[in-house]
């Protein structure tokens, strides 16, 4: 695969403070790649490392594999959406989108269509002559887009780009954004710290925490199989156990939980005799009714209604399992005329999962 | 009681009248301004046409000798040296005070304040006492003579003192403040993305400077020349001791009209000249430099 951007060992370090601590990444060409993780994480400071804004304190950075150590952000063939825009207050939006053309030193007659290209392609055709304050903030955030896109990058950094808008414009950018990638064909580094806005977007994503890269994969992998923790917890809902491997036994296994409760797990030969275990399980892996489905590697318990959410669609329920184990559970609403009764607190049930669906965490 | 009748009476009455509140607000303000502000120039404006008296004071003659008068080669010279001698102290203090003040508000927060003390520090004694200190380093036995002398650069002293050269350095030196600080409050509000923006669409530092730093931050531009420009057309006491009788500037004519030579109509002409044109010099720059924004503002 040929990678367009190349994170070899890269330490940035404010004073004492480590902001990207030992961080590599490998991005391919035409990706939609997403930095996600909450806010500290490191995420914007591996996005401006890439600009060229900050320098790595160790590391090396290869853009189109050419080590990019003595290159300035303005020679570098990457450009940035900023979180606030940065829309040049005093440049209408035609002038925001010619500044760098200019740099380029593009011909006045070619400058005039690729502007109108660029407004066309992020769907502001007309507003040329606009102020950026006299734009509402979706449309502050299309210019910027196009200021930058117009510029054809090899790489198109974006820092937060949706996060100063309303929820409702935010779901149609993402789209929107998504289909722009598309067409365009530039690979998209994408920084956030909104899960879903990740999961929705993203070829791949790198969930980061205090600076290191916890977990990167597909949206698929990051949710399904979770390495850490954290990203099991940050990325969606988890129900978390500890506890002891009681032994291997054939494909699985068997682990007595914290609170006395004995399960399967698949096996990973990581594992001894004795050995803490730490796991976790989707709320949506779980079945629920008056007795288990009996499958193989089905793990079954009885536990009790505590909570009871109706959210339409769907039913969350939080079953206690033992006196301190209680499991998040989201149910699918699958009630037909006459049919399928939801369960009430306090009513006694049998919750059952499969072994494969437990994921085993690191640290 | 009827004080607390009278006062809600009063009140009643000016919520009724809102234009004569604001009339009443204004009142004291307005009295300064008339009182020591719009009648001297009502008396200057006046006595500019009358005619002198032998020993000060004017005679009730009505007359246009005191500006026709200025129409000689003699006073438009000192006119014209008086505009070139402000024009070049501004400029040379927009070259210095730029970096300056961009230096300072880029500088580490617990600095800024710091720096700003250091340059806003000479207003704290007078600034006659401060040129009579260039003076004594100007001079032809000055500090800088003897320097130089002592280091054998030269070997007579060079005539520093009493030139044009000698007034803009002290123009400058004085006037620093009055352009480093409103330069210094339009770049620190400058909004620090919008510079990396620019270097990120491909912008050198010199381009980034032109394109942006510069038209961004031209509020501060137009203050600061405005604030150095003004007072160096009318200063005096900086051509007075730095200038000599050489380099006459407006400022020293206006003070010798009413001082010495006790010619107060001719005094009041002049200023009244130097007044004029001075307003027209800023009207023009501010519609020549500031008028696309005024426009841009109109949309």
């Amino acid at each position: 695969m040929e990678f367009t951007v190349e994170l070899n060992r890269v330490t940035k370090k404010f004073g004492d403070v480590v902001a990207a601590d030992n961080v590599s990444l490998q991005i391919g060409r035409g990706e939609f790649f997403s930095l996600l993780g909450p806010s500290g994480c490191g995420k914007t400071t591996t996005l401006r490392l890439i600009a060229g804004f900050e320098e790595p304190t160790e590391g090396e950075i290869f853009i189109n594999n050419e080590n990019v150590r003595d290159k300035r952000p303005y020679e570098r063939d990457v450009n940035t959406v900023f979180q606030s825009y940065a829309l040049f207050p005093h440049l209408t939006v035609a002038g925001n989108i010619a500044f760098g053309l200019e740099r380029k030193k593009t011909p006045r007659h070619e400058m005039g269509r690729l502007i109108e290209e660029a407004l066309d392609l992020v769907r502001l055709k007309g507003m040329g002559d606009r102020y950026p304050r006299q734009l509402s903030g979706g449309q502050q955030q299309r210019v910027a887009l196009a200021r930058a896109l117009v510029l054809k990058p090899e790489v198109l950094l974006l820092d937060e780009p949706l996060g100063a808008l309303d929820l409702k414009l935010r779901k149609e950018m993402q789209l929107e954004l998504k289909s722009l990638q598309e067409k365009v064909g530039i690979t998209f580094i994408y920084v956030t710290h909104d899960q879903e806005e990740a999961l929705t977007m993203s070829d791949r994503i790198a969930v980061m925490e205090r600076g290191r890269l916890e977990q990167v994969g597909t949206p698929e992998e990051i949710y399904e199989f979770p390495k850490t923790r954290f990203v099991a917890d940050f990325i969606g809902v988890s129900n978390f156990f500890s506890g002891q491997v009681i032994r291997a036994e054939g494909e699985t296994l068997l682990v007595r939980t914290d609170g006395n409760l004995d399960v399967t797990l698949p096996l990973d030969h990581g594992f001894t005799e004795g050995q803490r275990v730490q796991f976790s399980i989707r709320p949506e892996k779980f079945s629920v009714g008056p007795q288990g489905k009996g499958r193989d590697g089905e793990n079954e318990l009885v536990g009790e209604i505590a909570n009871r959410i109706y959210l339409g669609g769907s039913i969350h329920y939080v079953i206690a399992l033992s006196a301190e184990e209680k499991v998040t559970v989201f149910l699918k609403n699958e009630r037909t005329a006459g049919q399928q009764p939801s369960f009430s607190v306090g009513e006694r049930v049998t919750v059952s999962w499969h072994r494969d669906d437990s994921v085993i965490l690191g640290d | 009681m009827e004080r607390i009748g009278l006062r809600i009476r009063l009140l009643k009455f000016f919520n009724r009248h809102p234009h004569t509140k604001a009339f009443g607000i204004l009142l004291p303000c307005m009295f300064w301004i008339g009182v020591f502000f719009l009648l001297p120039l009502v008396f200057m404006a006046t006595y500019s046409f009358l005619e002198r008296a032998l020993y000060g004071g004017v005679q009730l003659i009505f007359t246009w000798e005191n500006y026709t008068r200025f129409v000689d080669p003699l006073y438009l010279k000192i006119l014209l040296r008086s505009f070139r001698i402000s024009f070049l102290t501004t400029v040379i203090l927009l070259i210095i005070g730029y970096p300056m003040a961009y230096r300072i508000a880029m500088a580490d927060k617990r600095w800024r304040n710091i720096l700003l003390f250091l340059v806003v520090l000479p207003f704290w004694t007078s600034d006659l006492i401060r040129t009579y200190a260039w003076m004594l380093i100007l001079r032809d036995t000055g500090l800088l003579n003897f320097l130089l002398q002592y280091l054998h650069v030269i070997k007579k002293p060079l005539t520093l003192l009493y030139t044009e050269g000698a007034i803009l350095l002290g123009l400058a030196y004085v006037y620093l403040p009055f352009m480093v600080l409103p330069l210094y409050a339009s770049i620190e509000k400058l909004d620090r993305s919008l510079l990396e923006a620019a270097e990120d669409l491909g912008a050198t530092p010199f381009w980034r400077f032109l394109k942006v730093t510069v038209p961004l931050t031209k509020s501060g531009i137009l203050a600061g020349s405005l604030l150095v420009f003004i007072p160096s057309v009318g200063a005096f006491i900086v051509p007075d001791l730095l200038g000599g009788a050489k380099a006459m500037m407006i400022g020293n004519l206006v003070q010798l009209q009413f001082g010495p030579s006790r010619n107060w109509p001719f005094g009041s002409a002049a200023s009244f000249i130097l007044m004029t044109i001075v307003l027209l010099a800023v009207f023009t720059y501010l519609r020549f430099a500031g008028g696309k924004e005024a426009m841009e503002e109109a949309r």
